[in-house]
Formats: C-alpha cells, structure tokens, sequence
C-alpha cells in the first residue's frame, strides 16, 4: 500500500518531535544514536529503532527537505576518537510539518512534545 | 581524494569490537555493494559512528558485552527490510536491481503476503529440519566414524540437533511468549550461521529464520 505524497509516517513524525525536542535542549544538531536514544526515551520503548528503519527514514525527510545534514569536522572526530558523525538538523519546513500534524491531531500536542502551541 | 578516504577517521585507535557489531558492518558491506557514488561510503560511515556510540554509551552505563551484542543484533534484524527497500531504491535505473526492484514492486503485495506467510517459515523450517536431521545423521552413524576421534563428531551431531530444535522451537512459541522465542531462535540460528558464514546458505538462512521468528513475534505482541 502507497502512502499519500507528503503524508508522515508515525517513525517520521516521533523523528521530528525528538528533533525538536534536542533543539529546544542544547542538541540542535543531532546524530543517528542520539536521535535513537532521544526516541526510546520519549516512547518509552525499551530498545532503539532499528538501524535500517532510522537511517531509511533520515535518508527520506532529509530528501524532502524535513531535515538537512553535514558531516562533522574530521579534527572534532579525531579529539574524541570517535568515527564522524553525520549531524543532522531540522529544519523550517520540518517545523512547519510538525506543527501542522500537532494542528491535525487536536488534541494531541501531549503526543508531541517540545510543540510550542 | 576519494570518498573512502574522505571517510576515514585514521586517529582512532584499533578497538576491541563486538562480534555483532561485526556482524552489523558486514551486512551493511553486502547490501550497499554496488551502490554508486557516495551513498554506500556515507551509509557505512554512519553506521560505524552509530555502532561506536551505542558501544561506548552501554559500556559507560555499564551494560554486558552479553546485552550490547543481543541490542545490536535486534537493530539490524529488524533493520533487514527497510535496508533492502532502501536498497532497491537507491539502485541506479537500467541496472538488474532495479528492475528487479520495478518487478518486485509490481507485485509488493502478493510477493509480501506470500514471503511472510510461505517464504520464511518455509526456511525456517527447512533450516531447523536440516539442522536435526544432519545432527541425527551424525550421532546414528558415529560407530562408523572411523579413525576420527568420535568425541568431535558427537559434539557436532549434538549441537546440530540442539540448534535445530531451538530454532524450531522459537518458531512455534512465537506466537505466545515472544521475547522467549527470539531467544531460542538467535540461539539456534546465529552460532551456525558464523561457524558456516562462507556457505553463504547457511547464515542467509539462518538470517530468514530469526527475522521470521522475529515478525511473528512482533505480530502478536504488536
């Protein structure tokens, strides 16, 4: 079954509601396993979102333009001995996105948090 | 430069990895094979920092090698399908994977319902089966063993038929006590799949086995 063009997926909605959750923190650029962590948090789910779905997901909203991404300076990566992140970002239409699907799901702005009513 | 070395974090010291974070880099190796461009350099690299964070946080909060290995299994297993779509999505147009991709979703549905209700248990069953009846083999004819020492070939036979059974017996308590199931199942399915990882047929099997238990599992329980 096809979804409708521009319809969000549960996952991409969580995804989004975590992002803007990070950013209201000190996290407005995240990575994979922080974004991961953040949603098994805010689930309650005992373990992370599985690798492909995540990264399948980011893949898409970055495409849409729900997020964008840029990969990390290599010398922060080398201080932490650590592989370079890819940091992601919402961004305005991802806001937008958000807001709208809070809008739609009244009364729902409990099931996203950091959603600034 | 190339995109490899654009990648690499040459100032990281040689860890002590996880098998299952082996196992993880490895799957992703074998499905992005081919993929032009950056897209299969940008997917390994992300992995690997996702699979270095979750190691070093677990670690940090003091979580066994035991339960860091069974949480990074679990996020690849249940990972497989939406690897595989993203796969075939991202295959180049013209090439063989995409056009198996166009046929395989011509027909998703049926090729869907029919993967998961024949396909999988099918291997599943096939493999457990293969499993006992091998170990059976094994054990019946150990007087005939000849010079070997027989100790090796029980050993085998035994842990033959245990796998078999532990993987048929997650396949039948998937419906009733999930988290058991894929217990028994991951036992089962993931020693003979690295001991025969060059077979290529045996972990390939062994990998439909355990993410059949684990959709059926995860059907129930929702």
């Amino acid at each position: 079954m096809r979804r409708k063009p521009g319809a969000l997926l549960p996952l991409e909605i969580s995804i989004l509601g975590a992002a803007m959750e990070l950013a209201a923190g000190d996290s407005p650029e995240f990575h994979g396993y922080l974004l991961a962590s953040a949603l098994r948090e805010r689930e309650g789910a005992r373990m992370l979102t599985a690798h492909g779905t995540l990264y399948k997901a980011l893949d898409r909203m970055r495409k849409a333009g729900l997020l964008e991404s840029r990969w990390e300076d290599p010398e922060a990566a080398a201080k932490d001995e650590r592989p370079r992140r890819r940091l992601y970002r919402l961004t305005g239409a991802g806001e937008r996105a958000l807001a709208a699907v809070a809008a739609t799901q009244m009364p729902a702005p409990a099931m996203i948090p950091g959603v600034a009513t | 430069m190339s995109a490899e070395t654009w990648f690499a974090s040459p100032a990281i010291p040689e860890r002590e990895g996880l098998v299952a974070a082996a196992f993880a880099r490895a799957w992703a190796r074998t499905y992005t094979r081919g993929l032009a461009g950056e897209a299969r350099v940008e997917r390994l690299a992300e992995l690997d920092s996702d699979l270095f964070e979750h190691e070093r946080n677990g670690r940090r909060a003091g979580q066994s090698a035991v339960t860091l290995s069974f949480e990074i299994l679990w996020r690849v297993v249940l990972g497989m399908p939406a690897d595989v779509s993203w796969r075939l999505e991202a295959a180049q147009p013209g090439t063989a994977l995409r056009t198996l991709a166009a046929a395989v979703s011509a027909r998703s549905a049926a090729t869907a319902l029919w993967t998961v209700r024949r396909g999988m248990p099918g291997v599943t069953w096939v493999l457990a089966g293969g499993y006992v009846l091998v170990g059976i083999v094994l054990l019946l004819t150990l007087p005939l063993a000849g010079d070997k020492p027989p100790g090796e070939r029980a050993w085998g036979g035994v842990m033959l038929l245990v796998a078999g059974l532990l993987i048929a017996g997650g396949f039948w308590l998937a419906k009733r006590r999930g988290k058991t199931a894929v217990a028994l199942a991951l036992a089962g399915s993931v020693p003979f799949g690295l001991a025969f990882s060059a077979t290529i047929v045996v972990p390939a099997a062994s990998v439909v086995a355990l993410v059949c238990v684990v959709v059926k599992a995860r059907s129930t329980t929702g």
